[in-house]
């Protein structure tokens, strides 16, 4: 789990990191962030709407896409609900690799765990601000992580955030959550 | 690349060295050659020690021309690990130039004794034998240092760490790299022990004068190297995740999917997982002066290999690879990457299989010998197996005869062979194939070449559990198949998105042989080396009841998804049936 609950009432913060401060953002964005989201909302809909990637992006580069640890094989049928976790990730190698992706002919290898739209509400549901935990993998991590990170507040402990030269020594306790909204410089 | 030469350790005088046409053997190549060879002249019951098993070195049917990728190499035995038939493959220079030497095989028989230790040298002059004593016990690197100015230009050395000279069940043999260090290793398996029963440390091939293989029809070779190349380069898979990350790329998505064995196999998901994820490393190597971007043999497009420097940009190991960093990672439950570049490379120098060798301290830490996510206890019981310490000999026979001598029942194992970093409770399928392959578990048996052209699956419910069974058997076969040519298995996933990228394939065999294969015709290679590989392992004595997971898999739910292997017998017997 990105973390066992979500808090009510974590404090918010700015911060204005450089282009380079990016890569000590990496580790946090594959750990999972926090994003706020509607209480339902059509997977497709949520990875285009809600967090502005682009729709050819979707459909031609995020070939394996997990809906609480369940490889997703279609978008549109998939629901992204309140205190769920997604992960996003390009095309994988070798027979497993084949097998996690999105639609793909290998899919029956992993009957048991793919995603069967019985995903359940998860923690903090139903909430006036309902937060879903978004993971970036590999090639989306590297594509995805300025759409993800820039201009939206990110919910994120503490502990992550110890490398960022802006937020060192002003932090809390390392198990605390912060809102963060980051922007960059250049 | 028609000329096999055999070394006859126990002929009367010292070894004694023929070289002949390939005879029989023609047509076969990588996999295709080594299980031939072995099925057809090693006694399925004889012990896997002793002077009638044999091992055999054979670069693919694409190796040494100018064909992408196509430098594996592939080394068959009877298993002393798994008592049957064994195909463990490599990377590193050695295909590459054995094949342009002219050399189809090697091939090391008879009856070892006394106490020398061999050095072989392979040139365009011929091969040559000579006792060394000096080498006794000399690990990898040190034997790279000794022998580096030999073959450093255009050359490669095979060789063995003490494990294989130990005869160890779980050690390999190394093959150098570009940059000659013993980095790639024909690992699982136990050939290392094989090796070393047969008196031979080391061989060295001098490629200085040796030639491209020149094939049939050049002018279509080139046409097909071409489209191959660009269908490698222009996919997602080999052309960007692969060079940028490597094979530990997969650690973050398995862990995802909760199939990410861990702390010997008792869930499915590694909270330090991001920590020693693929895109973890490759920041860190870069910001070391190291790489996350290279070949490991000439003539790679893929380049999913890197250099790992430690803290002051100091030569550790390469980048280790997905397997590795689980083995000594989350299923130890060690989540530094320092540590685990630190076992790989010990791994690497005592030729240790790391998949074995982590699987095994896995188990040792199950058994309370030393914590989980002991980092500096599991180097420990690393140098313990390379020096052969009573502990060391334990964990060198391997993690089912660890298991057994700590008295546990979690030996996560088929045919004696530990299974490779995916729980088969999260991916069933994955567990047809460790359960039935005729290698143990193992990961790469079942590797995806399956495309519409080949017709592999048939029409089955994509769902439908009694999928698995057939599926797996058309993944085997046309797995055995790419391993017959030498080429990396990670071209699967380009040929299985780019129907082109196969046709490319098959054009490159062709163009080279003067053959007219077609898809149906690569498929019907790839089960006939699979049918002699079974047929070996039936003559060894296994029967369908081998072909099984251990049970505790059916038995004991995995976290996250708390599901079980729950395929039954008679799914598993249709594979091969």
């Amino acid at each position: 789990m990105v973390m066992n609950s979500v808090p009510g009432d974590a404090p918010s913060r700015r911060v204005v990191l450089r282009n380079a401060d990016l890569r000590n953002l990496k580790p946090v964005l594959q750990a999972g962030v926090g994003v706020r989201a509607p209480l339902r909302q059509n997977l497709r809909r949520f990875l285009t709407d809600d967090l502005g990637i682009d729709p050819a992006y979707v459909e031609d580069r995020l070939q394996t896409v997990f809906l609480d640890g369940s490889p997703v094989d279609d978008f549109d049928e998939a629901a992204v609900l309140p205190g769920c976790t997604l992960a996003l990730s390009g095309a994988m190698p070798g027979l497993v690799g084949a097998t996690m992706r999105r639609g793909g002919y290998f899919a029956r290898l992993r009957e048991g765990i793919a995603y069967d739209g019985a995903n359940g509400e998860g923690e903090n549901a139903p909430s006036e601000k309902p937060v879903v935990f978004v993971k970036l993998f590999n090639r989306a991590l590297d594509d995805l992580a300025r759409v993800l990170a820039v201009g939206r507040p990110l919910l994120v402990e503490w502990r992550w955030l110890k490398d960022l030269p802006a937020l060192e020594n002003s932090g809390g306790d390392e198990a605390d959550a912060v809102w963060l909204t980051i922007n960059f410089a250049d | 690349m028609d000329k096999i030469v055999r070394i006859d350790v126990g002929a009367a005088g010292g070894p004694k060295i023929s070289e002949g046409p390939i005879g029989d053997y023609a047509g076969l190549g990588g996999r295709g050659l080594t299980s031939g060879i072995v099925a057809a002249e090693v006694p399925a019951d004889s012990h896997a020690l002793g002077p009638e098993n044999k091992l055999v070195i054979a670069p693919g049917l694409l190796s040494g021309t100018a064909a992408a990728v196509g430098g594996r190499l592939s080394v068959g035995c009877k298993s002393p690990l798994t008592g049957g038939i064994k195909e463990a493959n490599s990377g590193g220079q050695g295909a590459q130039i054995l094949a342009k030497l002219g050399y189809a095989a090697i091939v090391l028989e008879g009856e070892y004794s006394g106490d020398d230790l061999y050095v072989v040298r392979v040139s365009t002059e011929g091969v040559k034998i000579e006792a060394d004593p000096s080498v006794k016990m000399a690990t990898n690197y040190q034997m790279m240092d000794k022998f580096l100015g030999e073959y450093e230009d255009k050359g490669c050395m095979l060789s063995i760490g003490p494990a294989g000279e130990m005869r160890m069940a779980n050690s390999t043999i190394a093959v150098t790299d570009m940059e000659g260090r013993p980095t790639r290793h024909a690992g699982r398996g136990g050939v290392g022990a094989v090796m070393g029963s047969k008196g031979i440390k080391a061989i060295i091939l001098d490629g200085r004068g040796a030639k491209i293989r020149k094939p049939a029809d050049p002018e279509a070779f080139k046409k097909a190297n071409k489209l191959w190349s660009e269908g490698l380069s222009s996919n997602a898979v080999t052309g960007e995740g692969l060079p940028a990350y490597g094979t530990n790329v997969l650690t973050n998505v398995i862990n995802e999917a909760g199939a990410y064995p861990t702390r010997n196999f008792a869930t499915g998901q590694f909270e330090g997982a991001a920590k020693i994820s693929g895109e973890t490393q490759a920041e860190l190597e870069v910001a070391r002066g190291g790489t996350a971007t290279h070949g490991c043999h000439s003539g790679c497009i893929i380049r999913c290999s890197g250099i790992f420097n430690n803290k002051n940009g100091e030569f550790v190991t390469k980048q280790p690879e997905y397997e590795t960093v689980w083995a000594h990672g989350a299923d130890c439950g060690i989540d530094d990457l320092d540590t685990i570049a630190e076992l790989d490379r010990l791994d690497d120098d005592f030729g240790l299989d790391t998949i074995e060798m982590g699987a095994t301290i896995a188990v040792a830490m199950d058994a309370g010998v030393i914590e989980f996510g002991d980092g500096p206890g599991a180097i420990d019981l690393v140098k313990q197996t390379g020096q052969g310490t009573p502990m060391g000999r334990i964990l060198g026979s391997g993690t089912a005869n660890t298991a057994k001598v700590f008295g546990l029942e979690r030996a996560p194992c088929v045919k004696g062979q530990a299974m490779p970093a995916y729980d088969p409770r999260a991916i069933k399928g994955i567990g047809v194939t460790y359960a039935t392959t005729t290698q143990g578990a193992d990961h790469t048996a079942g590797y995806a070449v399956a495309t519409n052209i080949m017709k592999v699956g048939g029409d089955v419910d994509p769902m439908a559990i009694e999928g698995q069974a057939e599926l797996s058997q058309a993944l085997q076969v046309a797995t055995a198949a790419v391993d017959a040519t030498g080429m990396c298995l990670f071209v699967a996933f380009a040929i299985l998105d780019q129907p082109e990228t196969f046709q490319a394939l098959v054009d490159l065999l062709n163009s080279c042989y003067g053959w007219e294969l077609d898809g149906d015709g690569v498929n019907a290679y790839g089960r006939k080396i699979l049918d002699c590989e079974r047929d070996f392992n039936a003559r060894a004595g296994f029967t369908p009841e081998d072909d099984r997971l251990p049970r505790y898999f059916s038995r004991e739910p995995l976290a996250p998804h708390n599901v079980v292997f729950d395929i039954p017998d008679s799914e598993l017997d249709k594979v091969h049936a």
